[in-house]
Order: C-alpha cells, then sequence, then structure tokens
C-alpha cells in the first residue's frame, strides 16, 4: 500500500464531497446557519454587555465571532458523519470499502472534504463579521493561531463523527455524531468570559475542553495571547483521542464485512 | 348527534394528534431544544441585569420567552412535514375525493401540534420554575401566557401548513423551517430592545413582529399586567393565524383544483 494510493482514495473522497456542495450549496446551511444567526443576532443584541467591568474594551463582535467561528468548524465536522452515514445507506461506503485497500483513507477524506468546508463557511463568516464592524486587535500571526485552532476543532470534529458513522453505519448513529459536538459548544462561555458565569453553567463550562480553545481564541483575537499553548495541547489532545477512535471505528466496519 | 363536518374535522384530528405522539421526533426537538437555549442563555447572561435600566433582577425570568416564542415557531416544521408527508403519500389526493371541506382539514392538521404546545407549556412553565422564575402576573398571568402561546403555535402550525400546502416537498419545509427562525434571532428575544446598543439591529427588532409577541409573552413575566404589551401579543400571533390560515385554504384549493 503506497501513500499515492491512500491519498488517491484520500482525495477522491474529498473530491465528490466537494462536488456534491458545488451541485448542492444548500448543503452548506446546517453548517453555517446557526453560527451566522449567533454572530448577527446576539452581536448586535448583546453590544451593551461591553458596559458590563468584565467586557470592557472588548469588542463584543469580534467576542462573538470567535464563538461563531469555532461552532462553523465544529457543526461542519459533525455533518462529515452525517455525509458517511448517508453514503453507508446509499452503497457508496460499501464499494468504497471494498476498492479501498486502507480504509483509512476514506476518513482522511472527509477529514480533508469537512475542512474544505469549514474553510468556506470562515470565509463567509469573516466577511460578515468586519461587515458588522468586527475590530480586530491582534495580528496576523495571532489569526492564523485562531484559524488554526478552528481548523484543529474541525478535524477533531470530523473523527468523532466519522468514527461514529463507522460504529453505527445506520441513521440511528446520526444523533450521537452530531449531539455531543453540539452540546459542547453550548457549554462554553458563549455570551460572558468564564469569569462572569456562575452556577451550574460555569461548573460545566470550566470542565468543558472546548471552552480552553474559546478563551484562547478571544485572547488571540484581543491580540493578547494568553493559555494559548495550553489550548493547543487540549485540541491535539482531542485529535489524537478522536482519531483512535475513527481508526477502531474502521476495524469494527472491516470487520462487520461493511 | 354530531353533524358529518364535525365527525370528519373528529376523525382527522384523531389521527393528526395519534401521528404527531406516535413518533417522538415530532415531540421532543420542539421541547429540547428552547429548553436548551433558554438554559445557555438564561444561565449564561445572568450578569446582564447588572446594566443600568435592565427591566428585572432576574435573567432567567427574562429568558423564559425564549421557549415559548422558539418552541412555537418549531412548529412550522412539524406541521409542514407533516402535510407534505400527506401529499406525497397520495393521503391528500385521496381527501379530494370526498366531501370534506378544506377548512375542516386544516383545522384537523393542527389538532398535533395543539397537543404538542399543550406538553411544551406544562414543560417549560415547570422547568422555568425550577431554575427560578417566576410570573409577575401571577397564576392568572401564568394562564394568559399559555393562551398567548397557543395561539401563537395555531398560527407558526398554520404558516408550516401553508409552506407544506405551498412547496408540497418535505425536503423543502425542511429547509424554510429553520429560517423562519432566524426572524426570531432578530428579535428583541435576548435583549431589551430599548437597551440594544447596535442602531441597526434596534431598528430591525422594532420592526420585527416577533418582537411584539415575545414582548407581551414577557411583559407577563416581569412586569405584571401590561395592556398594550399583551395587545400587540395577541394581535401577531392571532394576525399570523387567520393569514396562514387563509393562505392555506387558498392554496389547499388550487392543489386540489390542479388534480
Amino acid at each position: 500500500m503506497s501513500h499515492s494510493s491512500f491519498l488517491s482514495i484520500a482525495r477522491f473522497v474529498a473530491w465528490r464531497d466537494m462536488r456534491d456542495l458545488r451541485r448542492a450549496p444548500a448543503l452548506i446551511i446546517p453548517t453555517l446557519l446557526l453560527p451566522l444567526m449567533f454572530i448577527v443576532a446576539f452581536a448586535g443584541a448583546l453590544s451593551r454587555l461591553t458596559s458590563l467591568p468584565a467586557l470592557q474594551d472588548i469588542d463584543y463582535t469580534a467576542f462573538q465571532y470567535v464563538y461563531a467561528l469555532l461552532q462553523a468548524a465544529g457543526f461542519a465536522g459533525a455533518v462529515g458523519g452525517t455525509a458517511m452515514i448517508e453514503d453507508f445507506q446509499n452503497g457508496f461506503m460499501g464499494r468504497l470499502m471494498l476498492a479501498a485497500p486502507k480504509r483509512a483513507a476514506i476518513v482522511a477524506g472527509y477529514v480533508i472534504a469537512m475542512l474544505l468546508r469549514a474553510a468556506l463557511a470562515v470565509v463567509l463568516l469573516t466577511a460578515l463579521a468586519f461587515a458588522l464592524g468586527m475590530d480586530v486587535s491582534g495580528g496576523p500571526l495571532d489569526l492564523l493561531g485562531l484559524f488554526a485552532l478552528a481548523a484543529l476543532l474541525n478535524v477533531t470534529a470530523t473523527l468523532w463523527s466519522t468514527g461514529v458513522a463507522m460504529h453505527g453505519r445506520s441513521p440511528n448513529a446520526a444523533p450521537a455524531a452530531i449531539l455531543p459536538v453540539f452540546l459542547l459548544l453550548f457549554l462554553t462561555p458563549v455570551f460572558l468570559p468564564l469569569e462572569s458565569l456562575d452556577g451550574w453553567l460555569h461548573a460545566v463550562a470550566s470542565a468543558n475542553p472546548f471552552t480552553s480553545l474559546l478563551e484562547a481564541g478571544r485572547a488571540l483575537i484581543e491580540g493578547q495571547p494568553e493559555d494559548v499553548g495550553m489550548a493547543f495541547a487540549v485540541v491535539g489532545a482531542m485529535v489524537v483521542v478522536t482519531g483512535l477512535w475513527a481508526l477502531w471505528g474502521v476495524k469494527r466496519a472491516e470487520a462487520a464485512g461493511a | 348527534m354530531r353533524s358529518p363536518a364535525a365527525r370528519q374535522v373528529g376523525l382527522l384530528a384523531h389521527r393528526s394528534i395519534t401521528r404527531t405522539l406516535r413518533d417522538p421526533g415530532n415531540v421532543a426537538p420542539g421541547i429540547v431544544v428552547p429548553l436548551l437555549l433558554f438554559l445557555i442563555v438564561g444561565s449564561g447572561l445572568g450578569d446582564a441585569t447588572k446594566i443600568e435600566g435592565f427591566p428585572t433582577d432576574s435573567f432567567i425570568t427574562f429568558a423564559l420567552t425564549i421557549p415559548f416564542a422558539q418552541g412555537a415557531m418549531m412548529t412550522i416544521g412539524n406541521t409542514g412535514q407533516a402535510i407534505t408527508t400527506d401529499i406525497e403519500h397520495g393521503f391528500i389526493n385521496r381527501l379530494a375525493l370526498t366531501p370534506l371541506r378544506g377548512v375542516a382539514l386544516l383545522a384537523a392538521q393542527l389538532a398535533g401540534a395543539l397537543v404538542v404546545g399543550v406538553i411544551q407549556a406544562a414543560v417549560f412553565f415547570g422547568v422555568g420554575l425550577a431554575a427560578g422564575a417566576r410570573v409577575e402576573a401571577g397564576v392568572v398571568g401564568a394562564l394568559v401566557l399559555f393562551a398567548l402561546f397557543i395561539v401563537a403555535v395555531l398560527g407558526f402550525g398554520a404558516f408550516g401548513i401553508f409552506i407544506g400546502l405551498w412547496t408540497g416537498s418535505s425536503p423543502a419545509v425542511q429547509a424554510i423551517a429553520p429560517l423562519a427562525g432566524v426572524f426570531l434571532f432578530l428579535s428583541s428575544m435576548a435583549f431589551p430592545r430599548n437597551l440594544i446598543e447596535t442602531d441597526w439591529f434596534r431598528q430591525v427588532a422594532t420592526l420585527n413582529p416577533l418582537s411584539y409577541l415575545v414582548e407581551g409573552m414577557r411583559s407577563l413575566l416581569i412586569f405584571g399586567w401590561d395592556g398594550q404589551a399583551l395587545a400587540l401579543g395577541f394581535l401577531v400571533a392571532g394576525v399570523v393565524l387567520i393569514v396562514s390560515i387563509v393562505a392555506s385554504a387558498a392554496t389547499l384549493r388550487r392543489r386540489l383544483v390542479a388534480r
């Protein structure tokens, strides 16, 4: 099994997804709708929150943009699992599993495809955020760091959801592919910094690994990078764990003769 | 003895209720998603009450309108999906061969939405009160809020039927229903209109009728009795209901004639 065949399978899977997206651009809606609503609605409605001490001197559109960016990246990844489940249902995955000498390449193809979908969403979100008057204090390196965090979160979500798809291989598995990503993204300091939260949400958000990504992303866009190394370590660990989960899923799908 | 029309509506309403309750996928999202947003917004924005001029010291109480408004809007997807399934399976065509009146069919289709609305309201009140929300207008105020919510559920349910009849396609309904939610996000759902600092958003929220529906519900929770806010809330829900039923009836007539 050569690198070229691994890459050609991954490239084919990614190309096929992009072709489907080109034929039906509405497929990007599930990835984009909620993040777009969040940035438009909450950056618009809640800008008065900057009069609170915890948010003083902070651009609230930028504050919400980071959340919407990570949300779009996460949702794009979660959609990868549902796309794979659909492919199991229509028989495409069965044929691909037979044809591909190394099936991990199929997962790699979905990872590339969902990264491309996320990139498209990020371009649209970023353009909208600037149109809404977002003020970015961070430099190009800080922004690069922010996009890298979003990309790694996207890879994590794709590996998780495609792992679920490989394990389940039926529409019943779709909620398990999406819900954990959806819930982990919501159970973070969405509207205010972590220190302003109290009660159950503070406890849950403090324990949620996605919170460190969100806080690092917000620090980067403000040009005051803090705990960025920790955020990369957290998301790196998540990539490794979900990668192992996806590979285990591939083995189970192979064993099941999918 | 019941008239034939009442019997027809009764049978179809029973069918609509049974079909709705048989599939948890028709009930659960309309409860879980609004409650999740309520808990996240309600718990995540507690400090907003420290802003000068904020109308209450309990953001949980302020946010309790979110599940009611969002829950009502999610009815669009349920009723739209149900009617398109009936179209795709030929049920509507078979009904066209009977003397059933179009309005009877529409009223019966809303029965399932009504039952889900009652369940939603009970859960929203239960969770809201358990989370610390209060109803300033008391028990009677809670009943009025329930009534306003039910009118909104029927209104958006009828709108969903219109969308379903108009497009005749499940994927189209599934695409359009979430877009309707965008209008709720562009309302004063998350913050009082007079405290919204961003000019364009305040103007959009002021032009958006859903702001008045939300504010009508909210008035009972945080102010007590505010006749104007309530009247506007009922007006918005009532207009959505009447316009949607008239539009649905016309679209149904056209669809049946076309066959």
